[in-house]
């Protein structure tokens, strides 16, 4: 079987839609795995800092898989160089920030949660270029439509 | 916008519609719409050259300059 953009595409579209179960699965198992978390750690309860941290960063997972969904949607119409899927870069690209900065403030109890805090952030800012490169895009695009 | 298009002036003094004139030069009349009613970001040459051949005039007589305001 040859290996073409509409496998990969629906690869990627299972994956999301694989993540979004993860996330949804994760919405129950944060308590047990907090409280597991503070009776190994040997250290001062942060059950209900990490908790917190956990359960805002999943809901922001939420609001990242969704806009990728949407993003991936669109690039199976071949919609691809369009205003909405700069937006849904944007929205990732904030999403992702978001997290970030919920780990740093959690890396005040724990500091191994800055080395978390840096890969979000460094993922959301190759999302941010990328959502800049997509604006340029679409510009060429829309002069190239209107090329006659 | 500076650039004015006088293409449906030209078009009424060769009395020609749209659609023969589309036709004719190997466009949509969609695209020669968009180039009537100035919505056009670019032309091409050989668009233009097309124009003027069936229109039988010159870039000029279809483009013209007029100084912003």
């Amino acid at each position: 079987m040859k290996w073409t953009k509409a496998h990969s595409l629906n690869l990627s579209i299972i994956l999301v839609q694989v993540a979004f179960l993860l996330l949804v699965v994760t919405l129950f198992v944060i308590p047990p795995a907090v409280c597991w978390y503070d009776s190994v750690s040997g250290r001062e309860p942060v059950r209900f800092f990490l908790g917190a941290t956990l359960y805002l960063s999943d809901l922001i997972g939420f609001l990242v898989i969704g806009a990728l969904y949407r993003l991936l949607t669109n690039l199976r119409q071949e919609k691809v160089f369009i205003p909405q899927n700069a937006s849904y870069l944007r929205m990732i690209s904030w999403g992702l920030m978001a997290i970030a900065l919920l780990l740093l403030i959690f890396s005040f109890a724990r500091r191994l949660s800055l080395l978390f805090a840096f890969v979000m952030a460094f993922l959301g800012l190759i999302l941010r270029v990328l959502k800049n490169v997509f604006e340029e895009a679409i510009a060429l695009q829309n002069e190239q439509d209107y090329t006659i | 916008m500076a650039l004015i298009i006088n293409l449906d002036v030209v078009m009424a003094k060769r009395k020609i519609s749209s659609g023969q004139l589309a036709e004719r030069i190997g466009i949509t009349p969609a695209n020669l719409s968009i180039l009537k009613t100035s919505k056009a970001k670019a032309i091409r040459f050989t668009t233009l050259e097309a124009l003027c051949r069936e229109l039988d005039c010159q870039p000029g007589d279809i483009l013209a300059y007029e100084p912003d305001e």
